[in-house]
């Protein structure tokens, strides 16, 4: 794989299917860290080249961040 | 190494890159389960995957999940698995076949699927769901993503009762090495419509892979032997020509049970 395509591109289909393992609830994509966002949970998954890796072991805690609104 | 991250959390994969290796020089490239896009098609008979979603669970490295795509005509498969060395080389599989704005893959635990509710008109799965325990459980989250109306077909790997084991079998699933959660037809059928599939069916394909398996096995000893040695090394064919005589044992004598599954979501 190039570069330029580990600059994954998350189909927005994946989106409306995919949910937070933790939570259920959906995710957002967030293309400049290649995470998927899980508000709910306060979790953030990694997308590594192309592939969400739904492992809360692997999710970075976004607790420190500030509550959503 | 093969190939697994190194914080790899959840300890050495089943299938690594030498698992892989070996059983697509066995079953084809992209195949983790025997007989080819043919026994696919056999599992699909009659159904048309044509501008439809499906999941695939279990996709291994995910030849079966292009094929929904590329000769079944489905619009987007989702592949779906537990471990990561399979769903890399899916991925990667995708990109060489000018597939990856059709097919995703996703990575996540076993358990509960993180899909929504509602979300596939077919769920597809070959040869995996013997890995999940929990048959009632399994099924009931397969017809949670499914869409009303949705289908499932599906093959899995059987054992002909919920007894206990007989002592070959023992001996097959030890030989395997692999996380093997093996039930009956009739516990399955049960799973499926506690579940709320109607239009459950099971058809057996025991017959079929006693035959196939034992092609599989004179093609290791023989022909095949030099080129999947070469890919990964004496020691692992031999152990597996030693799996495939003990799987043989259990196909001949009927406790290993290959089936075909279909169940349908009312809508």
């Amino acid at each position: 794989m190039t570069e330029g395509e580990r600059v994954a591109v998350i189909d927005t289909r994946l989106l409306e299917l995919i949910a937070c393992p933790i939570s259920k609830g959906p995710l957002v994509y967030d293309a400049a860290r290649c995470e998927l966002v899980s508000k709910s949970a306060r979790l953030a998954y990694p997308v590594r080249d192309g592939i969400p890796i739904m492992l809360p072991s692997e999710a970075r805690s976004l607790r420190d961040d500030p509550p959503e609104r | 190494m093969h190939g697994v991250r190194e914080d790899e959390p959840h300890g050495e994969p089943e299938y690594d890159d030498a698992a892989i290796r070996f059983l697509e020089a066995l079953w084809g490239e992209g195949y983790l389960s025997p007989g080819g896009p043919e026994e696919v098609d056999r599992i699909l008979a009659g159904v048309s995957l044509m501008g439809r979603t499906v999941l695939d669970v279990g996709c291994g490295s995910g030849g079966i999940t292009l094929d929904l795509v590329e000769r079944h005509g489905a619009s987007h498969a989702t592949g779906f698995d537990v471990e990561a060395p399979v769903v890399i080389a899916a991925r990667r599989r995708a990109w060489e076949r000018g597939l990856s704005q059709r097919v995703e893959f996703v990575q996540a635990e076993p358990g509960r699927l993180p899909f929504r509710n509602e979300s596939f008109d077919v769920v597809f799965s070959k040869d995996a769901l013997l890995h999940v325990p929990d048959k009632d459980a399994l099924f009931a989250d397969l017809w949670r993503v499914l869409k009303p109306g949705g289908l499932l077909a599906a093959s899995d790997w059987l054992i002909g009762h919920d007894g206990e084991p007989s002592g070959d079998m023992k001996a097959y699933v030890a030989a395997e090495g692999l996380s093997f959660s093996m039930a009956s037809p009739a516990r399955y059928r049960a799973a499926m419509e506690k579940a709320g599939f109607v239009d459950v069916y099971t058809v057996d394909r025991n017959a079929w892979y006693r035959d196939v398996a034992r092609a599989e096995l004179d093609r290791l000893k023989g022909p095949l032997y030099a080129k999947v040695a070469a890919a990964v090394g004496e020691p692992y064919v031999d152990k597996n020509i030693r799996t495939w005589e003990a799987m043989q044992k259990v196909l001949d004598s009927g406790e290993h049970r290959p089936t075909h599954l279909r169940g349908r979501k009312p809508g």
